[in-house]
């Protein structure tokens, strides 16, 4: 059991890194650009929440949150990109989109948080992780409708 | 192909609604609350979300926001679905 979390900790902690190495990919190019891309070739951002996540509810809590980090950012992303293609008269309603997913999210995760017991906390991650996922990826197909 | 769509969205929404009824009454009084403002909020995203394709050029258009709206309730419906084996 303890090898687990250590092992699950140590993933966490690989997929916190990992972030944190991209962000400064862009301004230092070096050797350790090709291990970061060998890393991502091998672990793209995860479709699933639970896989490779294990443990007890704060380890798995912080696992899904490090796997929501990269949809996070593919998102913000996303969104800034479907903003520049609109078309003048969609940019505001893409806006106005954005901010009601914002309080459906809020609301909806927040549903999970009043289940019963400390699972309750992990369906909340759990939540926070496929919304994420699902907007980034819809905006991901929809910046290309223009 | 438009009410095609409509046809099938209709469908989709009849399941949902089905299962957001379901989880309600599996819910507490504190979820139930809750699961109302998720649902009213969720009806408010789907319509400004499916506006923002309406929105978009040439009769393509038409047919993107009314695949948005039964896409959303599809997936809305299966979360709830998901939701009434939690409770």
């Amino acid at each position: 059991m303890r090898t687990h979390l250590t092992a699950i900790a140590i993933v966490a902690a690989l997929l916190s890194t990992s972030v944190v190495v991209h962000a400064q990919d862009a301004a230092k190019p070096d050797a350790a650009k090709s291990d970061v891309a060998k890393m991502d070739q091998a672990k793209p951002a995860g479709d699933e929440s639970d896989s490779d996540c294990d443990g007890g509810t704060l380890q798995l809590i912080e696992c899904i949150g490090a796997k929501t980090q990269p949809w996070d950012k593919r998102l913000n992303a996303a969104y800034k990109s479907a903003l520049a293609d609109a078309r003048p008269e969609q940019r505001n309603a893409l806006r106005a989109a954005q901010r009601a997913w914002i309080t459906y999210r809020d609301a909806n995760c927040e549903y999970y948080n009043l289940g019963e017991g400390s699972l309750s906390r992990v369906e909340v991650a759990d939540c926070d992780f496929r919304m994420t996922r699902d907007r980034a990826k819809e905006l991901e197909n929809g910046s290309g409708i223009n | 192909m438009v009410e095609c769509l409509a046809a099938k969205a209709a469908r989709r929404d009849k399941r949902m609604t089905i299962a957001y009824q379901r989880a309600l009454r599996a819910g507490e009084q504190k979820q139930r609350d809750q699961l109302r403002v998720a649902q009213r909020l969720w009806i408010q995203y789907r319509d400004a979300n499916c506006l923002y394709y309406m929105f978009g050029e040439g009769t393509i258009a038409r047919v993107e926001s009314a695949d948005c709206t039964h896409r959303m309730t599809k997936q809305r419906a299966e979360e709830l679905e998901g939701k009434e084996d939690r409770n």
